[in-house]
């Protein structure tokens, strides 16, 4: 008698539990739809300023549908809030992010031809002396001119890459001639602008 | 010697007169050859209105 009153309050208990779960399935779904629609519609635009962030925001979006899918609803609805709000300041984080790299590349586009005019107003000079100073060899100033042609190169292909959306590849490039560029005003006694030792 | 300067881009080149110092001394130091003088003369036009007169502690630019 006893043992089958267990039986029966361990199935009850069972369905009361099964109850529980269907009942949440419904807006565990409809939370997961609402958060992926928000992750979906900020990561487009933000995965070109700040790529970790929209990484971390899409494994955390398959790891509630993971949970979504083992039956987890209850850690579904409590994770689908704060990834739509961290979704919602993805949109903010790379707006700053845009802002931030614009500004830097506006600042190296009106600066650099500056610092390439200067580097090769030097070797022109350099070219005619009949004697080089000490601390410049003929093969500095031979090799400066063969380096700004490839200066020239990588400089334009960088702004090629920035105007299709490239920004990586932008940025990467800038940071090549910078080097490059400081690397010859050395080599040629120049001082370094504080831009090139960034 | 380095002016202070404003901006992280600008790669003007300085130099700032010191006792006994020409500008073929100052060509010398720089481009090896003092006969290319004229170079930082002409780059100084705005404050240099004769190669054989500079002062001590003047800044001029060094193409």
């Amino acid at each position: 008698m006893l043992k089958s009153l267990r039986v029966r309050s361990a199935m009850v208990l069972a369905g009361l539990l099964l109850a529980a779960c269907a009942s949440d399935q419904g807006p565990a779904e409809t939370a997961l739809k609402a958060a992926e629609e928000a992750v979906t519609s900020a990561v487009a635009e933000a995965a070109k300023y700040v790529p970790e962030q929209v990484k971390a925001i899409q494994d955390q979006l398959k790891g509630l549908k993971d949970s979504y899918s083992k039956g987890d609803y209850k850690a579904v609805l409590s994770g689908t809030s704060d990834l739509t709000a961290k979704a919602k300041a993805l949109g903010a984080a790379a707006a700053a992010k845009k802002a931030e790299l614009t500004k830097s590349w506006e600042d190296m586009s009106a600066g650099f031809p500056k610092v390439v005019d200067a580097i090769k107003s030097r070797v022109a000079i350099l070219s005619k002396a009949k004697k080089l100073p000490a601390t410049v060899d003929k093969a500095a100033v031979a090799g400066a001119k063969s380096g700004l042609e490839a200066i020239d190169k990588i400089w334009s292909d960088a702004q090629a890459s920035y105007k299709s959306g490239n920004l990586a590849d932008a940025f990467a490039k800038a940071k090549t001639v910078k080097t490059q560029a400081a690397e010859l005003m050395t080599k040629l006694g120049m001082e370094v602008p504080a831009a090139l030792k960034t | 010697m380095a002016e202070e300067k404003k901006d992280a881009w600008d790669a003007t080149q300085w130099h700032e007169v010191k006792k006994g110092e020409t500008l073929w001394k100052i060509a010398e130091q720089y481009y090896g050859d003092g006969q290319l003088y004229g170079k930082i003369f002409e780059a100084n036009r705005d404050t240099l209105k004769d190669p054989n007169l500079i002062r001590i502690g003047q800044k001029l630019r060094i193409p």
